[in-house]
């Protein structure tokens, strides 16, 4: 009887200890400050940034999670290869205000300014990419929460075009690199498309080739 | 005698059959008749996720991204989203009706709304004879080639509305001839369903 309630103690306070470990406070200003000149420095000293990506979409309706699988290459200062290779090729290029999708067979170019979707995404993913969406404060409201290994930036559209689209993005970054973990953007309708990054390779070479599809 | 008697009533009995078969089975190669179908789909109809490659495109114009379908509680439910997870419009189809349950704001129009749900509907549900037409007038013409259906077009008052092109088992192509917008499908999960 004694081991049992020992265990059962021994087992709530190891339970809860380990939802504390995984709960995030909302940052103080100083913390803030810091995070933000972290990131900013990071973003600086990284011309280039390599790696695989996991793209999970919930679909509440289906009850299922759709997975998408590519790799995202990032040059500066505004040069973006984001390809799936899972369960279609699909390439999205941004380079020097352009639009470049290959989509199986068929390519197509377009300005950034002249599709508001496509600029959007672009800003997220870049801005993502570098965690620079944090100082976007024309677009965005941010508040920043603090965890033991990470830092959840929360990003709240303030403009219609994007607020039409999504209500909140996630950006996670880690502490130890201060890279971006994880981006998650949750829809109006409760859904949400998690990507997550993996195999980060900073300042690798990646050929200007890459940004270009012939 | 007896013996030429059951050869004779063999003889008649396969080309009884033979004949009965004739007008039962389309002959080989492009056949076309019109009817009134029932349950007939072209694509997969069960509870396994059904994942569609799709290209929507219009004018200058085009939309891809993936539509995801099953079954459930015998309503198909549907969503499309886009490559990087963008949530385009969700449907369901229940009782031979079409709804769309939620619409991304950007595309919520009403003109956009109306032509997408009269072509899914078309796809989706070939069934779907129940809209505010004459029954004469309601058809479908289903072109056949050795048992398999290749092409579907939707018949109003004589005019082609739309045609359903059925590329292979995987690969279809919907046109809409009246709205100039054209689709094109692909399963992707083909060999998990």
């Amino acid at each position: 009887m004694k081991y049992k309630l020992l265990n059962t103690i021994l087992f709530v306070l190891l339970f809860f200890n380990g939802v504390f470990a995984q709960s995030h406070v909302l940052a103080t200003k100083e913390q803030k400050q810091m995070i933000i000149s972290s990131i900013s420095e990071v973003a600086k000293n990284t011309s280039t940034l390599k790696c695989d990506f996991v793209q999970e979409k919930s679909i509440s309706i289906l009850s299922e999670v759709i997975i998408s699988e590519g790799v995202m290459c990032f040059k500066k200062d505004n040069n973006l290869r984001w390809e799936y290779t899972k369960p279609y090729s699909y390439i999205f290029i941004l380079a020097d205000g352009k639009v470049i999708i290959q989509n199986q067979d068929r390519v197509d170019s377009f300005d950034t300014n002249s599709n508001k979707m496509f600029k959007f995404i672009s800003e997220i993913m870049i801005g993502g990419v570098k965690g620079d969406l944090l100082n976007d404060e024309k677009n965005f409201t941010s508040e920043i929460f603090v965890g033991n290994n990470d830092v959840i930036i929360k990003l709240v559209p303030k403009v219609d075009e994007l607020s039409d689209l999504m209500s909140v993005i996630n950006l996670t970054v880690n502490k130890k690199n201060w890279l971006v973990n994880s981006i998650e953007m949750e829809e109006t309708s409760g859904d949400n498309t998690l990507i997550r990054f993996t195999q980060k390779n900073v300042n690798a070479t990646v050929p200007d080739s890459l940004f270009k599809i012939n | 005698m007896q013996q030429s008697r059951i050869v004779c009533l063999k003889l008649i009995s396969v080309l009884v059959a033979g004949f009965l078969l004739k007008t039962v089975i389309p002959d080989a190669g492009l056949i076309t008749f019109a009817q009134k179908v029932d349950n007939v789909y072209i694509l997969p109809h069960n509870e396994k996720l059904t994942k569609l490659h799709t290209e929507i495109s219009f004018n200058k114009n085009f939309i891809t991204g993936i539509i995801a379908y099953k079954l459930r509680n015998d309503t198909l439910m549907g969503a499309f989203i886009n490559e990087f997870g963008i949530k385009g419009f969700e449907f369901k189809c229940i009782d031979n009706k079409f709804e769309f349950i939620n619409f991304i704001k950007p595309l919520n129009k009403w003109y956009i709304k109306k032509v997408l749900k009269d072509d899914l509907a078309f796809v989706f549900m070939l069934n779907n004879m129940s809209c505010k037409v004459p029954e004469n007038q309601k058809m479908c013409d289903f072109i056949y080639d050795n048992n398999r259906v290749v092409r579907v077009d939707k018949i109003r008052r004589n005019k082609t509305l739309k045609t359903l092109n059925v590329v292979s088992d995987s690969v279809m192509n919907l046109e809409n001839h009246k709205n100039k917008v054209n689709y094109k499908f692909c399963i992707i999960n083909y060999y998990e369903l």
